[in-house]
């Protein structure tokens, strides 16, 4: 039985949850770089952004492993966990960052 | 009736055999305890059940049907691990309703603190609430890895008393340090000595391996 989509998304807001604010400053750093570079900071935002996400599951691993255990008794993989993570937040990060072009360059 | 079983399980780490051909069985009604020396393997053994880990080779079936990664299906497992897993932010109640097991809120011990954060909780309630989710969760087995490390006595019986009340309805393994409570609880015991799984029947057996000393 594959696991239920609720447990999964309820695992990736509670994941998510774990990173909000190394998130926000990653989203700060973003958008001031689209006010000064303009278009070409997105080649650099992807770049902080994956570095971002690496820097994080290293510091995951390391600090807060056992947590993934949480993740684990809903039937949640830790690849499953990163991966739905990781898409959300380009989903989220992206819309934010073309609203803020939007807003500056138009 | 459900059976778990663990077959054919190898583990090293390095030059370092951990398990060796380790053969074990759960059935509801089981409460399977597990005992050894620090480092003996039986963490790592849950672990490999539990699907987390993975040996040099190892085969898990319940009901002679091969799983692969186990946790994956919460349905048939849940794993209390030694080290607190909970969020610190969640409360109690919340806990309850995330892993299915709301009648942990109707537990007297935990009563006065259902709306309480993780967080603002003692080390040894952290450890019981822990317990009971995993106990009440609506899984056939339950692996439970150190349960009774850091508890009082009167939590060591409350958890006791729970874990009889639930092998009526699902198979329980557990492993601990404190041999005293273990064997009060469990009706199958083994011991894990230079790798190899061995069920014992007698305390006594616990010198012979040398869990325990000559002198005890």
């Amino acid at each position: 039985m594959p696991i239920p989509n609720k447990k999964l998304l309820l695992g990736v807001r509670l994941f998510y949850r774990e990173y909000t604010v190394f998130n926000l400053i990653l989203t700060l750093v973003g958008i001031s770089f689209i006010m000064t570079l303009g278009e070409i900071s997105f080649i650099y935002i992807f770049w902080i952004k994956s570095l971002g996400y690496f820097v994080f599951g290293a510091l995951y691993l390391m600090g807060k492993r056992k947590h993934l255990y949480f993740f684990h008794n809903l039937g949640i993989s830790a690849f499953s966990l990163f991966g739905a993570s990781i898409v959300l937040d380009i989903l989220i990060s992206l819309s934010i960052f073309i609203i803020t072009y939007q807003i500056i360059y138009h | 009736m459900s059976i778990l079983e663990a077959d054919s399980i190898n583990l090293s780490f390095g030059p370092r055999k951990i398990l060796s051909n380790v053969y074990l069985q759960c059935k509801r009604g089981d409460v399977v305890g597990i005992i050894g020396r620090n480092g003996s393997g039986k963490s790592s053994l849950m672990k490999l059940i539990f699907g987390t880990l993975r040996g040099e080779n190892q085969s898990i079936r319940v009901n002679r049907q091969y799983v692969d990664q186990l946790y994956k299906k919460p349905e048939m497992i849940n794993y209390l691990p030694q080290d607190s897993f909970l969020m610190n932010y969640l409360t109690v109640k919340q806990v309850s309703r995330i892993f299915d097991a709301e009648q942990i809120v109707n537990i007297e011990i935990l009563k006065p603190h259902i709306n309480n954060r993780i967080g603002e909780l003692s080390g040894g309630l952290k450890k019981l609430i822990e317990i009971f989710t995993m106990l009440y969760m609506q899984s056939k087995f339950v692996l439970l890895d150190e349960p009774f490390s850091f508890l009082s006595p009167v939590f060591v019986e409350e958890v006791s008393t729970h874990i009889k009340l639930q092998s009526r309805k699902k198979g329980i393994m557990l492993t601990d340090h404190q041999y005293q409570s273990v064997w009060g609880v469990a009706n199958k015991y083994y011991i894990l000595y230079d790798g190899i799984l061995r069920e014992i029947y007698q305390l006594d057996e616990l010198e012979q391996y040398g869990y325990l000393s000559n002198k005890s």
